[in-house]
């Protein structure tokens, strides 16, 4: 991660990535999570609830159980699969032409 | 490492458009954002709906500011030449006329062309100018070509198909560059495009440019017609701006001015001289709000247009138009499966000629719309629209005498048509995608079809007039597509096939058998006159490579068959002559290769024979078959830059013949430009 330096600037949004353990994450302030295959689970998913975060994985299945908010195929062609019912849950809108383009569930 | 890196940035610039994304017509859309994310170019064209340009239930094709750049070319038409299925001919440097999948001819009516979703061809003949488009190539992110009928989303003249040229979007897009060229024919034009921004709040992009130079030499034509062109002169100016208001919530207004004047092939066969000022403005708004995407928007587009040509001396030769229209839909999402838009339109245009019309004729349309996309499973959607236009004509002025038609006739005159697109959407395999497509479009009668009005003598022993009992031509279109994605070779395939019947043909009066009026003169009249079928295939593969190759194969086959009333007992009057007016086959080949600071292109197109058309000498109401023998036309383009902000660059066209017979017009000219782009 700190080959990213100061930060990745995209669109009109500079990110400032952190690695942070799973277990800590309660402790942690954030505004995105990206969360590692293996590493998403309950307690995981209420520390991004409970500060409103998105919550990002590449585990389509950890998003169909509820777990994270929206996952990201980017091996060969990109597909996105978001859950509503948890972006609610974080209080999290999305545009209604991204949600057009992406799986709903 | 760099696979999570590459995928940090990806999830964050889903942060970005979530944020930024906005609605679907005109630019609301971030188009560079989604690209980014999506890894291939979006589109709104094909529903109404913004999407994937791999999952729309279309045959689109999208050329980028990249394909554009390298094609050398200083025209539209010049870009499009590329596509496999688009028959461009060129009757001058700054004439050439666009059709899709045959049915080509000078005037063609039977295309549709936008800019970010402001029509920009003229009602009068339902044509395309296309060097008062006011667009300048470096300003166009993207340019999307549907081949096939779109009438459900756009309405009338969404026949043969749809162009959508997409500008950089000034809130988003920083575009800044300046370039000047120079080359044969006494070539000179130049092209500025600057962009301001205020954050992300507000954005407008201005752009400038023009040309001059002198067309190709008329030696193959008759003394008339080389005396009735002129060389071209084209400028153009634009202004488009761009503004955040809330979250969600965007409003923009967009204006244009271009003068031209460049000689034109007509549907005569002959040529004249145009002299054309145009002009827009336009206004939308969008919001992203509870109850979906909303957007309405309201513009007007004007023209005026001087012809110079012997054979209409005797008449006024101006013609003065105008349309405003007024859109508004609302786009949603039902559920995690069902998108659905509608949309209304308002139309109003209007056409005064004293030479041409006897007075002003217009009409007025109301339009309702309503697409449905039903997302079946994660792999398989269908989309469904239906759209319904309710036409009320007018007209004021006086009749040509002996045309039997009172204004009564004209102002009573209304009908309702309606048009449909369906398309299933089949993702067969990560790689392989097949699209079945079944559309009805529809073709207006263009505003001189309706309401020309020359009277006895005026021209010749005749009177020639429009109709407003002519009725709308249909398209009925089947089609089916199969793309496969060839990821080891960085490539992809596209094969369709279709189908097509036109039904109903329009034509002009000049190329109708005349017949005896009701006051006993012999008189013209704009006529349906008959039908015509298409079928079809096309081909192509298009990849590149890590090591900076590029390439393109495409091959396009079309033949037609006609059952009309014209050009019976061996005299030939018309150009709706499609089974031979269409060239068969087309075959598309590009390579391309960039290195260090070169980028070099070659580029080829081979065309098989076909029949043109151009005016008799001894009678003006007759045509000439001009036999155009199969060709083949060689492009190349070298750029170097020079540092970071300069670039130099030359292109070739047609560099493998002096000259070559490509239509009725004068031969086609080797042509050879040099040039310098500034970038900041």
């Amino acid at each position: 991660m700190t080959a990213l330096g100061k930060g990745l600037p995209i669109g009109g949004a500079i990110l400032t990535p952190r690695l942070v353990d799973a277990a800590a994450l309660g402790s942690t302030d954030f505004g995105l999570a990206i969360i590692a295959a293996n590493a998403n689970g309950e307690a995981v998913a209420q520390s991004v609830d409970a500060r409103h975060a998105l919550c990002v994985t590449a585990d389509r299945t950890a998003v169909q159980r509820g777990l994270c908010t929206v996952a990201i195929n980017s091996a060969g062609r990109v597909d996105i699969f978001l859950n509503n019912r948890v972006a609610q849950r974080a209080g999290i809108t999305f545009a209604t032409a991204f949600r057009m383009m992406v799986h709903e569930q | 490492m760099k696979y999570w890196l590459s995928y940090v940035a990806l999830c964050v610039t889903i942060i970005v458009v979530a944020a930024l994304s906005a609605g679907p017509r005109a630019q609301q859309l971030d188009y560079g954002t989604l690209e980014q994310v999506f890894h291939e170019p979006v589109t709104t064209s094909a529903t109404g709906q913004p999407q994937r340009a791999s999952e729309a239930p279309v045959n689109m094709t999208i050329i980028t500011q990249d394909d554009i750049r390298r094609t050398g070319a200083t025209t539209i038409p010049d870009v499009l030449q590329y596509v496999a299925g688009v028959d461009v001919r060129r009757y001058g440097i700054a004439d050439e006329e666009v059709g899709i999948r045959g049915y080509n001819a000078a005037y063609n009516p039977r295309l549709l062309v936008l800019v970010n979703g402001r029509q920009v061809y003229s009602d009068d003949y339902g044509r395309v100018f296309w060097p008062t488009v006011p667009v300048q190539l470096a300003e166009i992110r993207q340019i999307e070509v549907i081949e096939g009928p779109n009438s459900a989303l756009y309405g009338f003249n969404a026949v043969s198909g749809v162009i959508n040229i997409i500008t950089f979007d000034p809130l988003h897009d920083r575009i800044n560059t300046a370039t000047l060229q120079g080359g044969t024919q006494h070539y000179w034009g130049g092209s500025a495009v600057a962009t301001g921004q205020i954050e992300d709040r507000a954005g407008l992009r201005i752009s400038v440019g023009g040309y001059q130079t002198q067309d190709y030499a008329p030696a193959n034509l008759s003394a008339v017609d080389a005396l009735n062109r002129r060389n071209p002169l084209v400028g153009a100016f634009n202004v488009d701006g761009r503004l955040q208001i809330a979250p969600g919530v965007q409003a923009y207004i967009d204006g244009s001015m271009s003068d031209s004047r460049f000689a034109e092939m007509t549907f005569e066969g002959s040529f004249e001289t145009n002299t054309t000022r145009a002009n827009s403005i336009r206004a939308g708004l969008s919001a992203d709000t509870g109850i979906g995407l909303l957007s309405f928007s309201a513009y007007r587009n004007g023209q005026e247009l001087s012809i110079d040509s012997s054979a209409v001396a005797g008449l006024p030769s101006w013609v003065n138009e105008s349309v405003y229209i007024v859109q508004a839909s609302d786009l949603l999402k039902l559920g995690a499966d069902h998108v659905v838009r509608i949309g209304l339109e308002y139309r109003n245009n209007a056409e005064t000629s004293p030479g041409f019309i006897g007075g002003t004729i217009g009409y007025q349309v109301y339009a309702g719309s309503l697409m449905w996309n039903w997302q079946i499973t994660p792999s398989v959607a269908l989309t469904n629209a239906v759209r319904v236009d309710e036409l009320q004509l007018r007209y004021s002025g006086n009749l040509a005498a002996g045309s039997g038609f009172t204004v009564g006739n004209y102002n009573s005159t209304n009908f309702a048509v309606p048009s449909f697109n369906s398309g299933l959407v089949v993702a067969v395999t990560p790689q392989d995608t097949v699209r079945l497509m079944i559309a009805r479009g529809v073709q207006l009668p263009s505003l001189f079809d309706f309401g020309v009005q020359i009277p006895f003598g005026a021209v010749g022993p005749v009177v020639i007039a429009g109709n407003p009992d002519v009725h709308p031509s249909t398209v009925d279109n089947i089609e089916l597509d199969y793309d496969r994605a060839l990821p080891a070779i960085d490539s992809g395939l596209r094969f369709a096939v279709f189908a097509q019947r036109n039904r109903d043909l329009i034509s002009q009066p000049f190329a109708v058998p005349p017949v005896l009026g009701p006051t006993g003169l012999p008189l013209l009249l704009t006529s349906n006159v008959g039908s015509s079928n298409a079928m079809g295939a096309q081909i192509g593969i298009k990849g590149h490579a890590d090591s900076g190759f590029r390439w393109n194969v495409s091959y396009a086959y079309v033949a037609t068959t006609d059952n009309t009333v014209l050009n019976r007992g061996g005299l030939i009057t018309s150009a709706i002559n499609y089974a031979n007016s269409t060239p068969r086959s087309v075959g598309i080949a590009g390579i391309g290769y960039t290195r260090d600071r070169w980028e070099l292109d070659l580029m080829g197109r081979w065309q098989s024979s076909y029949q043109d058309f151009r005016a008799s000498v001894s009678n003006p109401f007759l045509l000439e078959p001009v036999e155009v023998r199969n060709y083949v036309s060689l492009n190349a383009r070298a750029a170097y830059r020079l540092t970071d902000n300069f670039t130099v660059h030359v292109s070739a066209q047609q560099f493998n013949a002096s000259q070559l017979l490509q239509t009725a017009g004068p031969l086609v000219e080797r042509r050879v430009l040099f040039g310098i782009t500034a970038g900041f």
